[in-house]
């Protein structure tokens, strides 16, 4: 028959897990790790996160996994943005560090302890230490330990009942955590598809592969065996040993001999190797030289003929001695699932015969496996050894052949994505299949290291003394001239692009000579020197270029963050840019930071970019003074138009990167602490982070959420912030309502106070949801009063809108005198208060009848209002039967007298969204049900009466208009001068204070306004889940005060007004979809007209297209398709995205589409695994989309612990099929991430990452030498 | 200690991977009752053009195969190749033989891994080149 070809061109249809491989169709796979297929008919290596500068590095002491980022645009920025100001870009142009790190590749081909029969060493412990030069980079770990009976030299008598030998086994290998081994390597014959996983090795004996707990019998295959070359005629059977004895280093042999069989039989470990047994069982040359204690020379029929013998020397290790090859058989390293093909005789330890009906097999993978073992051990002891300096110790792990030759190139490219640090046992710790895997050691930081890999090897006795010399000082220092077992040959390499280069010559020629009676070496294979990297010599350096008129005047402030572990945190404070030139400023600016400790600059240099314009630009270059990893710094600019007030820009694009960490720094509370949370924002425009809003307060009584992020975590419980924006306006809620739980009380049982006003329950605020955005306040009261401090820029405050301005030093009260010219009554001292005053007109009126009830709402810049929950409660109008007479003229009149902050800049209504103070009044004879608009003091206009035109228009033609003008000008001082001159002011058409109504004002009522009734309960509720759809904003999974304790709804929603974002009325506004399904709220979410709310169990979508919400309806119920986790689902072009741990769903607001199940022309399959995904995916699984390659992108963890922590599934949505990535984010191990978020115009993927400080995490090496 | 915090963003170019890894439906090759002979592969690959400043592109595959479900993989054939000083994308076709042909097999899996790549590399096609001992048409229920 002719050539055929099977062709695979297609891979666009990606993974088909679930169904039988016979079965999956063309173009799917049965697996597709690291493998894009989005591209039809290609086949690519899957992407990468990277580190991307756009968004310049930030320290923080941790990031809570998968969550804390947030990315938004506004309409603001931090940077002056005018024609006379100054303004800079900043840019990290190098990241410190570079360098490559220095390593070794090699492994222990073998390690041999010998000891004279005579020294009488019994029982203690064989430990081992590796060293680089004379520098320790382990502990001394155990190798084997015994401190029973017998001992070292298993002399377990004859007899060999079973009872005996379990006893031999339990007191030889004693402490488990002292020895290592893998139950994988149970099967001798076959290697298991499962590799030798380092999780089942750490720790644990290796166990007998023919263990079996049937005590009586024989492993089937063990045939015993016969060899008549032995010159000991006494040895007549040679057995494999029992199979009831499950330590696999005991597993060696039973020996019969001539006497009587059965009753004096030997067991002997493979890995022990004593006199006694040599005594027995000489070699098969008759020869009782220890191999190693020969000169391997084919013209000496290959027979060691060295002097050392094996009748008075006791062994122990592993030793590879190729001297066998070419006689007989190949020694070569064979194929991975076979390498049980030579036979060897017992002569080394691990290379016993084995016997079986089918021939003979060799224990050549025995050998293996004890290597393997104790290299598992030791990159274990490598990667947790802490003693030393920090730049003396290593890293380890073992790396793959990759091509099958023993080049050291080979090893060398395999591993591009080092294990975790630990060695802890993770499942991919040991990539591959092999035993004879070699070790990759580096340092933890890059740089130049070089030495030589030394071993020592001491004997103590089991009360941890090391044993003198006499007795057996049987360390053997590869450090020292000591003893060594190879003579100074105690390592030998091989030479790259030779393939099986083994120096085997070199090896078979080590004369053993200088072996004293006891002594220790190690051989290496590979390197034997750690080849040298390059040293970090790369600075940090952030290059600021400075711009615009450098005679601003304006101040900038540089925060120096030290990332590095090397260098400090520094600050320049207010260095104002008023010099003849920009080149001027730069010079004065780095002669400032040449004064920091541990920062230099390079020279102030035109920038050519800028060179045309009117203020020419110049750069100039900051950074470390020392280069390296440990050096790292992040620098964050900020302009001040004062010595005080921060600058900002408008009208601009700025996208913004808010970032809330936790700090390891703590806070008393009483007698415990608390840690406050870091919320920084990194702005694009500004090209800097803003740190200002940061807590770094020292006190607890020092808390003020009107300046920063006011949020704790306490008792380890981690913060759960929750964000969402909408009108330049970021709002940030904690959603872990455990934790605001116990900091509330906490905060009452020691009577903390917020710094603002305190919560409902009496005390500090815990984590109360804040805003932070752009507010121009500047113009309050036009030019009858300036606040102090800042007028425009960006604030941060409390969200929740509620009234809390009633007060007799701070706020509103009723005027106790119409006349606001009466001795005391100007406001003073550090009094900050809006007083008014109603009263009667006496004639004119038209309509006033009965009595009315004033009150007073504050107003919002969006428009909305606090309820009603002021009342002038001393208002004469309130009186019964106020506006009652016989000639019914009366009217109603009011004054104001306002000082808007005192001295020390406390403000009377301090939430800067807050831009006036609005009346309403309920009309005795309508039963007081409407409360109907009086006016506003608008803090910027005036006063606006009710029932008035109101135009920002031309205002000539108007009626007389009511203005902010201070005391003076109104002519209050002029019988008591105190109210002018303390600030006071009032509102004035210029001739009258009073602001009188005629008619009652009938227009337009609270609802009118705001859209909701004011007889609600509350317009704040906390919640856990939020969206913004149809200008409304929805929260569900909420918690309401009920006005003595919270009142928990996990499955209630509540629905915004339009356009008033932070104002839940409740309870008029609550959504209940299914009550009480004992199914809460995770994830909120909206796509058109369509919100969807996501459970854990299921998915409701909500139709809201009539945008009334009382006609909101459920649409469509998708059961056991909800999430755990908010970070389960994300907004794609497509629709809403979503998995749990059942499948993954895509919603494009008409179709839900089921992303497991692929249909046919006549059949659909589920294409995932199911056990495989359920196993994936967990409450700390992460999804994301990138929109520029439509990928989505779901991690299985957001903090790890084992590289594959860091696996991810991809969905395509070019080609609607999924791959895997294998550890695509690893970190590092205990490293985190934060959620996924989408930046610039192509909608990349982009998060938050830990990276190991001061270089050298296994994670992020740096590139290899 | 504070930490470095990156920003990171995704990005689908590839700089290395030692776990590409694909492996394929398990099939009779259009013949279920009949043996067949692996003689060898056919791949077209791109080699890529993007170097970093620290690496050389390059790429190591190995094929491996099984003939029947319940068993291991064994290895087939491994191509390696590193292409320094080349910033041009290059399109290859390797055919490669295997020394001794595979004979007398009636199913077949090949498994593709990538141990060892470094920068772009992308798989246009891969083929296996095999022979029929003969050809019986059968009804096939499975499908």
């Amino acid at each position: 028959m002719s050539k055929e070809v099977w062709k695979l061109g297609k891979f666009d249809k990606g993974i088909n897990s679930h169904s039988d491989p016979k079965d999956i169709k063309e173009g799917e796979w049965v697996e597709l790790d690291d493998v894009n297929v989005s591209k039809v008919g290609v086949a690519k290596v899957i992407g990468q996160p990277r580190i991307d500068t756009s968004v310049h590095q930030v320290s923080a002491d941790k990031i809570i996994p998968g969550n804390g980022f947030y990315r938004f645009t506004s309409d603001n920025s931090f940077m002056p943005a005018s024609p006379t100001s100054s303004y800079h870009t900043l840019t990290n142009i190098v990241d410190g560090g570079g360098g490559s790190l220095s390593e070794a590749i090699f492994s222990i081909e073998s390690l041999v302890w010998a000891f004279p029969s005579s020294s009488n060493i019994q029982n203690g412990y064989l430990k081992f230490q590796l060293f680089i030069d004379t520098t320790a980079i382990t502990d001394q770990f155990t190798v084997i330990h015994s401190d029973g009976t017998p001992n070292f030299s298993t002399s377990v008598g004859s007899g060999g009942s079973v009872s005996e030998n379990n006893t031999v086994q339990t007191n030889i290998y004693k402490g488990t955590s002292e020895s290592f081994g893998s139950s994988d390597f149970d099967d001798l014959y076959s290697i298991p598809s499962g590799r030798p996983k380092n999780s089942a090795m750490i720790g644990r004996i290796l166990r007998n592969s023919w263990y079996n707990s049937d005590t009586s019998s024989f492993h089937p295959g063990a045939a015993g065996i016969q060899n008549n070359n032995w010159s000991d005629n006494n040895i007549i059977d040679a057995q494999p040993a029992w199979s009831n004895i499950p330590d696999w280093y005991t597993n060696g042999w039973q020996i019969w001999t001539n006497n009587v069989q059965g009753s004096e039989d030997y067991y002997r470990s493979d890995f022990f190797w004593d006199n006694d047994w040599f005594d027995e069982l000489t070699s098969h040359y008759n020869n009782p030289n220890l191999i190693f204690s020969a000169i391997f020379d084919s013209s000496d029929n290959n027979e060691p003929n060295g002097t050392l013998s094996m009748r008075n020397t006791d062994m122990m290790g592993f030793y590879k001695w190729d001297g066998y090859k070419g006689f007989y058989g190949d020694m070569q390293v064979p194929p991975e699932y076979s390498p049980f093909v030579v036979p060897t005789y017992p002569y080394v330890p691990g290379f016993s015969p084995w016997p079986s009906n089918n021939g003979i097999f060799s224990l050549y993978g025995e050998y293996y496996k004890m290597v393997c073992a104790f290299q598992s051990q030791l990159i274990y002891e490598i990667n947790n050894y802490s003693g030393g300096s920090a730049s003396d110790r290593f890293y380890a792990q073992f790396v793959e052949n990759t091509t099958g030759d023993s080049n050291l190139f080979d090893y060398d490219e395999a591993v591009p994505s080092p294990p975790s640090a630990s060695g802890d046992g993770s499942d991919d710790w040991h990539v591959s299949a092999e035993f004879y895997d070699m070790i990759r050691l580096f340092p933890r930081t890059v740089g130049a290291k070089s030495g030589k890999i030394n071993c020592k090897m001491t004997y103590y006795n089991t009360s941890d003394a090391s044993i003198s010399s006499n007795g057996g000082e049987a360390g053997s220092t590869g450090i020292s001239a000591a003893v060594h077992l190879l003579d100074d040959k105690d390592a030998y390499g091989f030479i790259d692009g030779e393939g099986d280069s083994y120096e085997e010559n070199n090896l078979e020629t080590f004369n053993v000579t200088s072996l004293g009676p006891y002594g220790g070496a190690m051989v290496i294979r590979g390197n034997t020197d750690l080849e040298v990297g390059d040293a970090e010599d790369n600075v940090e350096t952030h290059r600021l270029v400075l711009k615009g008129n450098p005679l601003s005047g304006q101040f900038l402030d540089l925060d120096f963050q030290g990332t590095g572990s090397a260098i400090s945190n520094a600050y320049i404070e207010n260095f104002q840019i008023y010099h003849s030139t920009n080149q001027a400023a730069l010079t004065a600016l780095k002669s400032d930071i040449d004064a920091l400790s541990g920062y230099t600059s390079g020279s102030v240099t035109a920038d050519s970019n800028t060179s045309g314009d009117t203020y020419p630009g110049y750069y100039l270059d900051i950074k470390a003074d020392t280069a390296g990893r440990n050096y790292q710094f992040s620098l964050s600019l900020q302009w001040k138009t004062n010595a005080i007030n921060y600058s900002a820009s408008i009208g601009v694009d700025d996208e913004q990167f808010a970032f809330i960490s936790q700090s390891n720094t703590t806070l008393p509370v009483g007698n415990t602490t608390v840690k406050p949370l870091i919320f920084k924002l990194f702005s694009t425009y500004s090209s800097s982070w803003i740190t200002r809003y940061a807590n770094t307060i020292s006190s607890i009584n020092n808390n003020d959420m009107n300046e920063y992020l006011n949020w704790y975590s306490y008792n380890n419980i981690e913060s759960d912030p929750l964000f969402y924006d909408e009108g330049n306006v970021l709002r940030i809620c904690e959603t872990n309502f455990s934790l605001k739980q116990q900091l509330e009380s906490l905060f009452e049982t020691h009577d903390i106070n917020d710094g603002q006003y305190n919560s409902l329950l009496g005390n500090m605020w815990s984590n109360p949801t804040q805003w932070l955005g752009y507010k121009d306040i500047s113009n309050h009261f036009g030019d009858s009063f300036n606040y102090t401090g800042n007028l425009k820029g960006f604030f941060i405050g409390h969200q929740a809108k509620i009234w809390n301005y009633t007060g007799t030093t701070k706020g509103l009260v009723v005027a106790s005198t119409d006349n606001l010219r009466a001795t005391g009554h100007a406001i003073t001292g550090n009094d900050t208060l809006m007083k008014v005053h109603f009263h009667q007109g006496s004639s004119g009126g038209i309509d006033w009848t009965g009595s009315i009830k004033i009150y007073a709402v504050a107003c919002y810049d969006d428009g909305s209002e606090t309820l009603p929950t002021h009342y002038f409660d001393s208002s004469p109008p309130s009186a019964s039967g106020y506006f009652d007479s016989d000639d019914n003229a009366k009217t109603l009149k009011l004054r104001v007298l306002f000082k808007p902050s005192n001295s020390l800049g406390q403000k009377c209504f301090d939430d800067a969204r807050i831009n006036g103070i609005r009346l309403y009044y309920t009309h005795s004879e309508e039963n007081n049900s409407t409360f109907w608009n009086l006016g506003k003091f608008d803090f910027n206009r005036g006063f606006i009466k009710a029932s008035v035109v109101d135009t920002t228009d031309s205002t000539a033609g108007l009626e007389s208009k009511y203005e902010w003008t201070t005391a003076g000008d109104a002519s209050i001082g002029d019988s008591n001068t105190t109210a002018s001159d303390n600030n006071n002011i009032t509102l004035w058409n210029g001739s009258t204070y009073d602001i009188e109504y005629t008619q009652m004002p009938k227009t337009k009522s609270y609802e009118d306004i705001n859209g909701f009734s004011p007889l609600n309960n509350t317009l704040h509720v906390d919640f856990k889940a939020a969206c913004i759809a149809g200008r409304r904003a929805f929260v569900g999974n909420i918690r309401v005060w009920n006005g003595y304790s919270y009142e928990y709804y996990n499955d209630r929603m509540v629905v915004s007004p339009v356009n008033a974002l932070d104002s839940f009325p409740y309870p008029a506004n609550i959504l209940d979809l299914d009550i009480s399904d004992g199914d809460e709220i995770i994830a909120l979410t909206s796509y058109g007209d369509k919100v969807l709310q996501f459970k854990k169990r299921i998915c409701y979508i909500l139709n809201i297209s009539t945008g009334i919400a009382a006609e909101f309806f459920i649409e469509e119920r998708h059961k056991w398709k909800g999430i755990e986790n908010k970070n389960h689902f994300c907004v794609t072009d497509n629709g809403i995205f979503w998995a749990n741990d059942r499948g993954a769903w895509i919603y494009n607001g008409e179709e839900l589409k089921d992303l497991f199940i692929r249909k046919g022309d006549d059949s659909s399959q589920q294409i995932i695994n199911r056990d495989d995904w359920a196993s994936f995916i967990s409450k700390d699984s992460i999804v994301g989309y990138d929109a520029y390659t439509r990928e989505i992108i779901v991690i299985k963890k957001n903090k790890y612990s084992t590289t594959g922590d860091a696996d991810c599934y991809i969905y395509s949505l070019i080609v609607e099929s999924w791959t895997k990535g294998v550890k695509r984010f690893y970190a590092g191990v205990n490293n985190a991430i934060t959620n996924f978020q989408n930046t610039g115009s192509l909608g990349k993927l982009c998060y938050l990452s830990e990276e190991a400080n001061g270089g050298g995490g296994p994670d992020n090496p740096g590139p290899i030498h | 200690m504070a930490k470095e915090i990156k920003f990171k963003t995704w990005n689908d170019i590839a700089t290395s991977t030692s776990n590409f890894k694909m492996t394929t439906k398990y099939t009779d090759l259009g013949a279920a009752d009949a043996k067949k002979s692996i003689l060898g592969i056919i791949i077209n690959l791109n080699k890529g053009s993007t170097n970093t400043n620290t690496s050389n592109a390059f790429f190591s595959l190995r094929f491996k195969y099984r003939t029947n479900l319940d068993e291991n993989f064994g290895t087939l054939i491994t191509i390696n190749n590193s292409y320094q000083n080349t910033n041009q994308t290059q399109n290859v076709e390797i055919v490669k033989y295997l020394p001794k042909p595979l004979k007398n097999i009636y199913n077949f899996q090949l498994k593709i891994e990538g141990i060892a790549i470094k920068n772009d590399f992308s798989i246009n096609d891969v083929g296996i080149i095999f022979r029929k001992y003969r050809d019986t048409r059968i009804a096939s229920l499975n499908e």
